[in-house]
């Protein structure tokens, strides 16, 4: 039997310790699942045992000889491999070809022996019993099978330790099924399977034991089948009391109604309401459609059919353009690709969606522009040397922050949060928390979408759950616990 | 003490081509008689006109994170159009009203050529290389074509004040540049549009989602920059009261030499006019000396390509963020 350890693993990042003091042990012939929330450590540890983070502090051991994993490729030298959400198949060449890259056999000479490269790889899917001929491209393989095809390269090198990270997210039941088989056949062979997941309705199906963490923490493992849920999501998230918020009141006014929005393989017939003054939550997973509902309503991206009615009239165009001088504003996901102009400066980021309002006629009026920046510095307090500096020179949590001001520039209706405390401190968050009730004060209304259940139960003052790319309906707050909330965005 | 030495290394950074500029005619004044002359400095302006005037367009061309390599095919087309026009209508318009609703028309072909690159970038989404590469084969072969090749010298005598008069013993063509780079001077720098030209150069998503139209941006960057070379096109033909497909030919290269000398980086988001004036000027010295060295065509092309490369790196250098020392 052999046994994976972790002792008094310590890995900080600069503002946050993700792993603090983590021990834990795991024997082959089992599958060991690793939960626990967003940042909770999970996918750190996982990393780091695959050679792709490196630890600050403590020990790996495999077997009672210790590793020390410098690299992927050196990890999988010393008998673990991994296996990621964002599967790493090369398109343009075969399944045989992707298995064996890196070692493809040689003739004399140095010449590829293709023969021997089909027949090696033939072998490695025998051995799975996986059913993909190797000789098809990558381009020809839905997601399941390059997952499969993914499994048998990383088998194909004997490790002793297979981990797989969120593998599940983008299968379908059968193919879950498929992989499940897959993975006992694996156990079987002596080989010790980590398995990340946030779903906990499959790790009854599939694990042995599930080891928690919480905030960077090792909560403990525990044996599935004598542990209830309820027991592990009060591992996960510990004592949960109900934040409160300031009391707001809602508008009776409906500012945005949208009927029956459908996007092709994105999200299907949503329809709900915004009031004026309302903070509306989205809960759901990685993949419930949210972020791209919200997109679409903003007009980021085209959808197929339904309705939007803002204000009383009916949205005819639908691009970022006439969202922005309609009133509606969106705080992208991905600040770095979507948000920020990197080398740009602040004072320019800041004031990007009203370069129109600077000034009469041609002319930029920089005068205006700097009291525009001025004023949205002081009411988020924004940290900078100079609005002049580039804004790649600030943190996450002040570009966060640059961006909600260059929103609040244009004195919006609506605004559309997508994932706003994705990568920053937990100060700058509560700032921008406090400007979104200051804003439903005043009858801005808000649409938040966040994977961070606790702070949708923070900040809103409704909260809406999506699943597959349909609205399942309404959570009532009165008395939720974020566990759950967390019980219902999996549809359990 | 180290604040002070930062200043002085960045000082040298952003004025290295001033320096290396004042630096070369401080030589090339020792060493050729010529060089000072009134005709000489005269010459060296009037040969940098034509190339300016479509450097300020490119200039926005490349900050807006985009290229077009067709400009030089339209300037040949826009002295063609103007002189053909004139010849065919002459004896109906008489050559004067000819003349001046050829140069309508040219600008107005330059307009549309304009449109059309910016359709293959925004509707097709084609990198703008490929695409105006494209056009660039397309334009030529059109003006070949209706011209067969031949020159066409159909002129009126006023047509010449452009290229050839003088009003102060400066070349009216010089006034038309400086008008042009003072207008794109403004426009990038105290226009909304500059602005917005610089983040979509940036990042055109993040300009896109944060409600700013992208594809109009292009569209009229492209386009105004074919019109800029419908105008250096007329120059040219002015110059020499000559109207050829091939005119503009090979004024590309020096045309995004100067743009790119003068720190305009080709990725986007980045760039200044007044760069682009000091780069114009720097290209045309070097020039200007490698010519009185009686230096031939080919070592004058390495020198270019050497520039431009010196200029990139330059540009690299200048771009990097101040690294973080470790242990921090």
């Amino acid at each position: 039997m052999s046994v994976l350890k972790a002792e008094h693993i310590y890995k900080y990042y600069p503002g946050t310790t993700a792993l603090d003091d983590v021990s834990a042990s795991f024997e082959s012939g089992k599958i060991h699942a690793f939960v626990g929330k967003n940042g909770s450590g999970k996918s750190t540890l996982l990393k780091i045992f695959a050679g792709a983070v490196e630890r600050d502090g403590g020990s790996l051991w495999l077997d009672e000889k210790e590793l020390d994993p410098k690299s992927p490729m050196d990890a999988t030298k010393q008998g673990i491999a991994t296996i990621y959400q964002e599967l790493s198949m090369i398109p343009g060449i075969t399944v045989a070809e992707n298995i064996l890259i890196g070692r493809l056999p040689q003739r004399k000479g140095g010449l590829i022996d293709w023969k021997s490269v089909y027949a090696e790889a033939e072998e490695c899917m025998k051995k799975l019993e996986i059913d993909i001929p190797v000789r098809a491209m990558v381009e020809e393989l839905t997601v399941s099978q390059c997952q499969m095809v993914e499994i048998a390269k990383a088998m194909s090198q004997n490790p002793r330790v297979l981990q797989l990270d969120e593998p599940t997210s983008a299968l379908s039941q059968s193919e879950v099924k498929t992989l499940f088989r897959l993975l006992r056949r694996l156990k079987e062979q002596g080989v010790i399977i980590i398995y990340v997941s946030h779903r906990l309705q499959e790790l009854w199906e599939i694990a042995d034991t599930c080891t928690v963490f919480r905030d960077g923490h090792y909560v403990g493992t525990c044996d599935l089948a004598e542990t209830e849920r309820r027991q592990i999501l009060k591992m996960m998230f510990g004592d949960v009391a109900i934040s409160s918020r300031p009391s707001l009141t809602v508008g009776e006014e409906t500012v945005l109604s949208v009927k029956d929005l459908s996007s092709e393989g994105k999200f299907e017939k949503v329809s709900f309401e915004l009031k004026k003054g309302e903070v509306l939550g989205l809960a759901g997973m990685l993949g419930s459609g949210r972020s791209e509902l919200l997109r679409a309503i903003f007009g980021a991206d085209a959808f197929d059919s339904g309705e939007i009615w803002y204000e009383g009239g009916q949205i005819k165009k639908f691009s970022p353009e006439n969202s922005r001088k309609l009133g509606i504003a969106m705080v992208s996901e991905d600040r770095k690709s979507e948000g920020i102009i990197a080398d740009d400066s602040i004072a320019l980021n800041m004031t990007l969606a009203s370069i129109d309002d600077m000034g009469k006629g041609f002319r930029f009026d920089y005068n205006k522009q700097a009291a525009m920046v001025e004023e949205q510095t002081k009411r988020l307090q924004i940290k900078m040397a100079s609005s002049r500096d580039a804004i790649h020179s600030l943190s996450g949590g002040n570009q966060q922050k640059v961006i909600v001001g260059r929103w609040l520039n244009i004195d919006p209706h609506v605004i559309i949060f997508d994932e706003p405390s994705r990568g920053i401190d937990v100060e700058a968050k509560q700032q921008i928390f406090k400007i979104v009730w200051e804003l439903s004060k005043k009858g801005v209304s808000s649409i938040i979408v966040s994977s961070e259940l606790e702070e949708l139960l923070e900040v809103c003052t409704r909260i809406l759950i999506m699943q597959g790319g349909t609205l399942l309906g309404e959570a009532l707050m009165e008395g939720l616990t974020v566990d759950e909330l967390y019980l219902m965005c999996m549809g359990g | 003490m180290v604040k002070e030495k930062w200043s002085i290394d960045r000082i040298l950074k952003k004025y290295v081509l001033v320096i290396l500029m004042l630096a070369l005619i401080v030589v090339m004044s020792l060493v050729n008689e010529n060089f000072l002359t009134s005709s000489n400095v005269i010459n060296v302006f009037r040969n940098i006109t034509a190339q300016g005037i479509m450097a300020c367009g490119m200039t926005m061309v490349l900050i807006s994170g985009e290229m077009d390599l067709s400009f030089g095919a339209t300037a040949g087309l826009a002295g063609l159009i103007v002189s053909m026009f004139s010849e065919g209508t002459k004896g109906v318009l008489g050559l004067d009203v000819a003349c001046i609703l050829g140069i309508l028309l040219a600008l107005l072909a330059a307009a549309g050529i304009g449109a059309v690159n910016a359709y293959w970038i925004t509707k097709w989404r084609m990198p703008a290389m490929i695409a105006t590469l494209a056009m660039q084969y397309v334009v030529y072969g059109f003006a070949g074509f209706i011209s067969q090749g031949w020159p066409y010298y159909t002129f009126p005598q006023w047509y010449s004040v452009v290229g050839m008069q003088k009003v102060f013993n400066i070349p009216v063509c010089v006034f038309i540049f400086l008008l042009f780079a003072v207008f794109y001077y403004v426009l990038l720098n105290y226009g909304k549009f500059g602005r917005k030209v610089y983040a979509v150069g940036g990042n055109s998503e993040s300009a896109r989602l944060s409600g700013i139209n992208v594809n109009r941006v292009k569209y009229v960057v492209m386009i105004s920059n074919q019109m800029c070379a419908a105008v250096a096109g007329i120059v040219l033909s002015s110059q020499i009261m000559c109207a050829q497909s091939s005119l503009g030919a090979g004024t590309e290269l020096t045309v995004v030499a100067a743009v790119v000398i003068g720190g305009t980086g080709v990725g986007g988001g980045k760039g200044k006019m007044g760069g682009t004036i000091i780069g114009l000027l720097f290209l045309g010295l070097v020039i200007n000396a490698m010519t009185l060295a009686n230096l031939s065509e080919y070592p004058q092309y390495i020198v270019k390509g050497v520039l431009i490369l010196f200029a990139i790196i330059l540009n690299v250098l200048q771009s990097r963020p101040v690294r973080k020392k470790k242990g921090n």
